[in-house]
């Protein structure tokens, strides 16, 4: 107690600036993590597909970077070849990013500090992906609130800009990965989610809509094509969440 | 009249056409979501029931990129990428919590199965 109390007194009130910075770099470490590292095969993947697809070089990257999505962006090169209107594209993906608004509304009071401003709120949702979000939920608990979003902004923007860089890789080489390599890289990103999700759901009522997710995800998508992933969010997280509400009140 | 990719010969028009075709519906979820989170905190019955939703519909997206995926894996048997799957949770809940060993060895699982089977 005397020593932290002693180092710190001076300068223990002026410090955040400098404690910003420390902590983004402490985010920045997760960048050779297992979920960073899994995602960089996905973009390379990704790169590759876009190229396949016929896009340009520029267009892929500014794709990643804009959306930070890979579905998103799937469904738009989707759209693109098919010869959709902007419109529909814009629908489809839509329909597809509805999981942000939950996965965003549910992040937000995990990040945020009792001062933290809404603007940085925002530029921090756009970099809340899969793999951010369950990092994010992950990580961000065991840390003191005022070093949250640096911590985060420090993983999830430097995770966008070098993913950015690697679909540019993943473009360049992409006739030379065999076919079947990079089936390999598209099933890495699933693979990696269907093991670390489980860790990141904390309460009964998350693993279970985690469980319901899971079998009515494919249901859904074979009878309700357009509206499976919607209604695969609504009914398997209500039912999931009515059930933890009814143990907790046990 | 339908706005296509190529409708315009402008060189930023591709660049317009992202945003507006995959960047704005996909942030203004994430916008939105940061207005209704408003000063929630994180055990608020509302935030569980967000927290549920959310993670049943990251479920459904998983299962949708192994079942009904797009690009280079639709060329892979649908058994064979189920296969894979189940060999890297098992692999990983069973025997070893490596995550990096057992992501690679669901897509060595792959590239295995289907150079053996010729795909």
């Amino acid at each position: 107690m005397s020593k932290s109390s002693s180092n710190a007194a001076p300068a223990s009130e002026p410090e955040p600036c400098l404690s910003w910075f420390v902590w983004y770099r402490r985010g920045m470490r997760y960048l050779f993590s297992t979920p960073a590292i899994v995602l960089y095969f996905s973009y390379m993947g990704f790169g590759g597909f876009a190229r396949e697809s016929g896009m340009d070089f520029y267009q892929t990257l500014f794709m990643t970077l804009s959306t930070w999505a890979i579905p998103s962006n799937v469904i738009l090169i989707g759209g693109i070849l098919s010869g959709s209107g902007l419109l529909a594209i814009f629908v489809a993906v839509a329909l597809a990013s509805v999981r942000m608004m939950p996965m965003v509304v549910s992040f937000v009071p995990e990040v945020r500090d009792d001062d933290t401003p809404a603007w940085q709120l925002l530029v921090l949702s756009h970099f809340t992906a899969i793999t951010s979000w369950v990092f994010g939920m992950h990580h961000l608990p065991k840390l003191p609130r005022y070093g949250r979003v640096p911590f985060f902004a420090g993983f999830a923007v430097t995770l966008a800009i070098v993913n950015t860089a690697i679909t540019g890789v993943g473009f360049g080489i992409a006739g030379v990965v065999p076919p079947v390599v990079a089936a390999a890289l598209f099933l890495m990103t699933p693979l990696y989610f269907i093991l670390t999700l489980p860790s990141a759901a904390r309460l009964l009522s998350d693993k279970l809509a985690l469980v319901f997710g899971f079998i009515l995800g494919p249901i859904f998508a074979v009878y309700v094509p357009e509206m499976g992933l919607v209604l695969t969010g609504v009914v398997g997280g209500l039912a999931a969440y009515a059930i933890g509400y009814a143990r907790r009140r046990a | 009249m339908t706005v296509l990719f190529d409708s315009f010969d402008a060189s930023l028009w591709p660049y317009v056409f992202i945003l507006v075709g995959a960047s704005l519906p996909t942030d203004m979820w994430r916008w939105l979501g940061v207005a209704f989170a408003g000063h929630l905190s994180d055990d608020s019955e509302w935030i569980l029931l967000a927290r549920a939703i959310a993670n049943a519909l990251v479920a459904g997206v998983i299962t949708r990129l192994i079942l009904f995926p797009t690009g280079a894996l639709l060329d892979v048997p649908v058994w064979m990428r189920l296969v894979s799957v189940a060999l890297s949770v098992t692999f990983f809940f069973g025997l070893w919590r490596n995550l990096l060993l057992a992501v690679f060895l669901g897509a060595a699982c792959l590239v295995g199965l289907a150079v053996g089977f010729g795909i």
